[in-house]
């Protein structure tokens, strides 16, 4: 079965010395930034990160990096000054000066979070050798938020469930991860909707448990949620077979053959199509492909690619229906 | 007649709007009408942003008001009032209110995870820390301190 799902890990760290962004004043900002880029600059890792003055960047620019999730959307609202640092392949963003100093995020290649969690727990180890890190000895590490305290860690899915979603049992997965002290939410984080049967899946309590315990019970959730999900998706094809190859194809029609298409139409008929993928529905397109094209035609992405005369959305929708139509057939 | 917004469905619902005494009224299709849905325009503080403050009873929030975080200057009024820290210090500063706010955030208080510049499972190492701790505290005489350390390790190797 093929499944669309990223996973990724986050750490949140702070400056022993320095108040959290939330009180701090612009040289305070610059101060967390130079020392968090100086500590890294002189590391192993030097060669293969860049940084990102958030001052010198345009609007654009910085909402393609959070349409990437490179940036979080809070981080885009800031008005301290802030930076990020990313490695080449964009598996490691390092944000500054968004809720806390220091937010160090690392994608997962495939299904298991360990290994993200293994290279932010180096990046950390690297600031820490440099840097006066905020930690209490029962607390753990300070966060601005009290709900990061403990081990600052978020490690987090984004799962594709539209069985689930279809089904309509989204609420009782709602509660049964909450149990688990789990959350689900949409995939642009706390308050962003559900797009197109795409959830966030994440650790709620950050206290209290060790990281490996907390990424265990994620990577065993996830899992979970997507044996519920096939499970589902089997029961339902094979009660309404003709309804949802019929809902596919459909779909598949309009993602190849419009000449307009609205970012949130491209969410939810790729969301369709994804499903007609993994049920054997729809095969002359890979899961990959489709994934990419969806997150490289979001708004701000597809403006910098430079090939918009001007930043009206029938124009973009035009576009992007257009790279739709040519990476789908 | 027609939808006044999308001039594409006919008209099924009039939608009467007074704001700042001046009436309009319009003539929508089903759809743009919830659109154009009032429900959205409610824009009222629910105070989501200070949900911490429901954690505090009455008289904490009344005592030592004004008492100040050194780092930050944040007073322990203001950090009850939205229950986020303004530094590093005010989790010390305030470790009287922060304790139970942690517990009733994550149901426990205590870490047990990685400590800085250590890779991995910390609680041994934290057990280590906890202990040498109780020493000195039994050493100073401390022994109020030194029961609550003792309690700690207990429940660190149990959990183990």
């Amino acid at each position: 079965m093929t499944n669309y799902q990223s996973g990724r890990v986050r750490l949140a760290r702070n400056l022993k010395s320095i108040p959290f962004p939330s009180r701090m004043n612009a040289d305070m900002a610059h101060e967390v930034i130079d020392k968090v880029w100086c500590a890294l600059s002189a590391s192993a890792l030097k060669d293969t990160l860049k940084i990102i003055y958030s001052e010198e960047c345009d609007k654009i620019s910085l909402m393609a990096l959070s349409e990437k999730h490179l940036i979080s959307p809070d981080f885009l609202k800031g008005t301290l000054p802030r930076a990020v640092i990313i490695s080449q392949d964009e598996k490691i963003s390092i944000m500054i000066n968004e809720e806390d100093h220091i937010r160090i995020q690392v994608f997962a290649d495939g299904n298991s979070l360990d290994k993200a969690y293994d290279t932010a727990d180096k990046i950390d180890n690297l600031l820490a050798e440099k840097l006066d890190i905020a930690f209490h000895e029962k607390f753990g590490y300070l966060t601005a938020c009290p709900t990061n305290a403990g081990t600052g860690m978020r490690a987090s899915f984004m799962l594709h469930l539209p069985a689930l979603t279809m089904s309509n049992s989204i609420s009782s997965v709602l509660t049964w991860a909450n149990k688990l002290g789990l959350a689900v939410r949409g995939i642009y984080g706390e308050g962003s909707k559900a797009k197109g049967a795409f959830y966030q899946l994440s650790n709620q309590i950050t206290l209290g448990a060790t990281e490996k315990d907390i990424l265990g019970r994620v990577n065993l959730a996830a899992e979970e949620l997507l044996k519920k999900e096939e499970m589902v998706r089997n029961t339902l094809f094979e009660n309404n077979r003709v309804r949802m190859t019929d809902r596919c194809m459909r779909s598949y029609g309009i993602l190849t053959n419009s000449y307009a298409l609205s970012s949130e139409e491209a969410f939810s008929f790729s969301s369709d199509v994804l499903l007609g993928i993994s049920l054997g529905i729809i095969n002359n397109v890979t899961p990959e492909k489709l994934s990419e094209t969806l997150f490289t035609t979001l708004p701000a992405s597809l403006a910098q690619t430079g090939a918009l005369t001007d930043s009206d959305p029938t124009s973009r929708d035009v576009l992007r229906a257009q790279k739709f139509r040519e990476n789908l057939k | 007649m027609m939808c006044e917004k999308c001039g594409i469905n006919p008209a099924a619902v009039t939608l009467t709007q007074v704001i700042n005494g001046k009436k309009t009224v319009k003539k929508l299709c089903v759809s743009c009408a919830n659109e154009n849905n009032v429900y959205k325009d409610l824009n009222m503080d629910l105070g989501f942003s200070s949900l911490f403050s429901s954690f505090f009873n009455e008289g904490e929030r009344a005592a030592d008001a004004d008492e100040k975080c050194p780092l930050c200057g944040m007073t322990k009024g203001e950090f009850l009032k939205n229950g986020k820290p303004g530094c590093a210090s005010c989790y010390e500063t305030f470790a009287s209110s922060m304790m139970p706010l942690l517990k009733k955030i994550h149901s426990t208080n205590t870490h047990t995870g990685k400590v800085p510049g250590k890779s991995g499972n910390a609680s041994e190492n934290r057990i280590d820390l906890l202990k040498a701790q109780l020493k000195e505290a039994i050493e100073k005489e401390e022994y109020e301190k030194a029961a609550r350390l003792r309690d700690e390790i207990k429940e660190m190797e149990g959990r183990l």
